[in-house]
């Protein structure tokens, strides 16, 4: 009798694991995962990985505008190590980068044990079953005319958050402190070195950045990253070390007072970090390539958004 | 964690459960008060501390006036002639032993709660400023305080007055105070109703586990489908009220009407399913309130437990009080029989509905609350008699369809009214928002793309309003007294798999949780 049950609720979970799975292999498309899986397969030659530092500091645009370079920024606010490594892993299903630029500022999140625990159970569902991450899909179809009215302007220009407001800091004297260490905790530590180790097998060349932010940095976290970076041989490019190499004027390129950049923050560290990826990472200059043409689209429409033609 | 993460319904709970299996009977109960208490602890830290005192003191009190009592009558016993004086003397040392043991609990409550808010409001008497001689601390509420001294109230209450005999076992005791799926948002339990079954350590059922699990799911459906989805709608109204007028405002109101019921009746059905899959049966909280014909019925089916404690606790010692019999026989002399009978009432029933008022939150707006539900019982009883003499003169039945309409349109009026202004971001504002739903009235609102501007696409509305149709459906069955749950463990297997697969599904596909939505808390949590 027990194992009779024991059976029977076992074939209930089964078929509904198979039914979830079956779900999202059929409704859970590239169109639907939005974002970076929208982009033609195999067009991107870096892509940017971290949290809302990142997510707020590079604008693929400027790189497309200035150097040639297509990528995309994946920044995700309050990213995680693990969420990071695994959504990696799966735009490496679609696009085969040269470069990983791996903003900092996730690797010293430290959310307590419940948290990682509460974000490993609901991330691990993300992973099993795509259509649990994905299931409001049903809303476009659904007055799918009046949806494109309530919603917001669909293009992201490449993932970058693009905020013109003007919150100055003191970079000596911010007026908030991050409060994680800076030391980095196993969790994370596991997830870099499974980044580190997804890059290297599949022949790319992962960078360590930090985009300058007086809330967030401190000298021990660049001790801590410039440490890791040099066990792995990866390079590491902090600029709160070149703020002014890079130009930054807290006093116009932030808006939150120091923790994020600005667009205009976001330009001076995407001018950056194109001038050191130009030459030293093998990146293609596809501006006069036919094919890249709907670059030079999306680059009209980001020039006007931006009040830049 | 909360009853609606992933790691409370996907780890906690069935791991949980596993242990439970796995371990002897007689261990049971200390594994579900080790659950409970790293339950609670993982989600408040340190003021686990107000529940240990809560629970110490209503422990110890509960032996004090146990010995009292034993005391007492072996003293009756042994000397018959002073029975009386002795009785006397033993009633009021047990009520002192009663008052000094609820004080801890009720003195916590009224501290961490209510302190800022008499603080602040006795700095303006005195000085006409927010600040004055009772400055505002940085109190941290403990999660379920509200529920959790209720129920050490009632359990001092009830061993005073001899209904349940002292706990003597402190871990049984502590687990009725802290028992996990109850913690946060109630129901709020009597001893006599959990704790014994608690403390039995049940073997696990395929169908209580079957049936706790289908409860489960319904409260998600009902806290995610429609709850959360309405949650943006609701917050962008409420918050910023003096932006929308007329319709808007009204909708509002129904939307945080319908919003407070799927998610507190949620929540409830999800706690009420984990405590069946342990064999442990929880009061129910709800039973379709929105099908009440007068104010007094809707508070028999909303929330019913906290009624049922405030009528046990509040009502009946204040009708029984010196004043109450006093006022009473005051009353009846000088209005005669009938107006003697309300004025009876009108004393308990302001202690009870200032005291729900309050208990729902410091703020002018839940006193108004309260008191609002206390008018409108009151004139209830005191036009019933008019109205049923005005029926029969008309021969209208009381019980037949039009009236049965009006009863229900004057139900729903009075309740969206109540929640806006229990909703309402203070009393003022709730004044304002319902001043505002009568200007700038105008049915182009549907039309003019205002109800896009909340975060919400039609879609949402779409779900949302099916899930609604849902949930009447399903209230409409549970009023004609039909058991959906056993109803469907008599289909066929295909069929019954047929039928959860498609509830399930509907939860995860059309639950407003994850990417894209703001995460809504547990409302009553918060109370």
């Amino acid at each position: 009798m027990k194992i009779k049950r024991f059976l029977r609720v076992t074939a209930f979970i089964a078929v509904l694991a198979a039914l979830l799975a079956l779900l999202s292999s059929v409704l859970v498309t590239r169109k639907v995962m939005g974002g970076v899986y929208c982009e033609p397969l195999n067009t991107l030659e870096y892509i940017a990985v971290g949290d809302s530092e990142c997510l707020a500091g590079v604008s693929p645009m400027e790189l497309w505008k200035d150097f040639g370079y297509t990528g995309y920024n994946c920044g995700v606010p309050a990213q995680r190590m693990q969420d990071a490594y695994y959504e990696l892993k799966n735009i490496l299903r679609f696009q085969t980068p040269k470069v990983v630029l791996l903003e900092t500022n996730m690797i010293f999140r430290d959310l307590g044990y419940i948290h990682e625990a509460k974000s490993f159970v609901r991330s691990l569902a993300y992973r099993l079953f795509p259509i649990t991450r994905y299931h409001s899909l049903w809303k476009s179809w659904i007055f799918p005319k009046l949806n494109d009215a309530a919603e917001q302007s669909g293009t992201t220009f490449k993932g970058v958050h693009y905020n013109t407001q003007i919150q100055s800091c003191d970079p000596s004297n911010p007026s908030k402190k991050s409060e994680y260490g800076s030391e980095i905790l196993p969790q994370q530590r596991y997830y870099l070195d499974r980044i580190t180790a997804l890059c290297k097998k599949a022949g790319i060349r992962l960078i360590l950045f930090t985009v300058p932010t007086p809330v967030n940095w401190s000298p021990d976290k660049h001790d801590s990253i410039q440490q890791y970076a040099q066990e792995k041989s990866l390079p590491f490019w902090d600029l709160n070390d070149s703020t002014a190499q890079a130009g930054i004027d807290w006093s116009t390129d932030t808006y939150d007072g120091g923790d994020h950049m600005n667009f205009y923050g976001a330009k001076k560290v995407t001018a950056w970090l194109g001038r050191h990826m130009s030459g030293s990472c093998g990146l293609s200059d596809r501006r006069g390539n036919e094919w890249y043409a709907f670059w030079n689209d999306e680059l009209a429409e980001y020039l006007d958004f931006t009040n830049q033609s | 964690m909360d009853y609606i993460s992933p790691l409370y319904l996907f780890v906690f709970l069935p791991g949980l459960l596993l242990l439970y299996a796995l371990i002897p009977k007689k261990y049971r109960w200390f594994l579900l008060l080790l659950a409970s208490y790293c339950f609670y602890f993982l989600i408040s830290r340190q003021l686990i501390v107000f529940l240990l005192a809560a629970t110490g003191a209503a422990y110890a009190g509960g032996l004090l006036i146990g010995a009292q009592e034993a005391r007492s009558s072996a003293a009756q016993a042994a000397q018959p002639e002073q029975a009386a004086a002795i009785r006397s003397r033993a009633l009021r040392t047990k009520r002192l032993i009663l008052f000094a043991a609820i004080a801890v609990p009720a003195g916590l409550l009224l501290f961490l709660k209510y302190y800022n808010f008499f603080g602040s409001n006795v700095n303006l008497l005195l000085s006409h400023s927010p600040s004055g001689p009772l400055p505002a601390l940085r109190l941290a509420l403990p999660l379920g305080i509200s529920f959790y001294t209720l129920q050490a109230v009632s359990y001092l209450v009830d061993v005073s007055q001899g209904k349940i005999q002292p706990d003597r076992h402190p871990g049984r005791f502590a687990l009725y105070m802290s028992f996990f799926p109850i913690i946060m948002e109630g129901p709020i339990c009597r001893y006599s109703q959990i704790a014994p079954a608690l403390y039995a350590g049940q073997p696990l059922k395929g169908k209580n586990i079957s049936f706790g699990a289908q409860r489960i799911l319904w409260g998600l459906f009902k806290k995610l489908v429609i709850a959360d989805r309405l949650n943006p709608m609701v917050n962008a109204i409420f918050n910023h009220h003096e932006q929308y007028s007329g319709l808007v405002v009204v909708l509002g109101a129904v939307c945080y009407a319908f919003q407070l019921y799927a998610d507190f009746s949620g929540c409830i059905d999800i706690t009420i399913g984990a405590g069946e899959m342990f064999g442990v049966s929880l009061p129910e909280n709800f039973r379709q309130p929105f099908f009440a014909r007068t104010a007094s019925e809707f508070w028999r089916r909303w929330h019913m437990t906290l009624g049922a404690w405030l009528k046990d606790y509040i009502f009946f010692p204040v009708s029984l009080s010196r004043l109450g019999k006093k006022l009473t026989k005051k009353a009846r002399r000088t209005f005669g029989r009938r107006a003697g009978q309300i004025a009876q009432t009108v004393l308990p029933l302001a202690a009870v509905w200032l005291c729900s008022g309050l208990w729902h939150g410091a703020g002018w707006n839940y006193i108004f609350y309260g008191l609002y539900y206390f008018v409108l019982i009151l004139l209830e009883t005191i036009l019933q008699p008019l109205c049923e003499k005005a029926a029969a003169r008309l021969s209208l039945d009381m019980h037949g369809p039009l009236i049965r309409t009006l009863q229900t349109v004057k139900m729903l009026l009075i309740i969206f009214t109540g929640e806006l202004f229990f909703r309402a971001n203070g009393l003022r504002a709730g004044f304002a928002m319902l001043g505002s739903v009568f200007s700038g009235f105008s049915w182009s609102v549907f039309t003019d793309g205002t109800f896009l501007q909340f975060g919400l696409v039609p879609g949402d509305f779409a779900v949302a309003g099916a899930a609604l149709l849902i949930v009447l459906l399903v209230d409409i069955l549970h009023e004609r007294g039909v058991h959906i749950r056993e109803q469907v463990s008599g289909w066929k297997l295909p069929l019954r798999w047929c039928f959860y697969y498609a509830a399930i599904l509907a939860v995860i596909l059309f639950g407003a949780y994850g990417t894209g939505y703001l995460p809504a808390d547990m409302i009553y949590a918060g109370f």
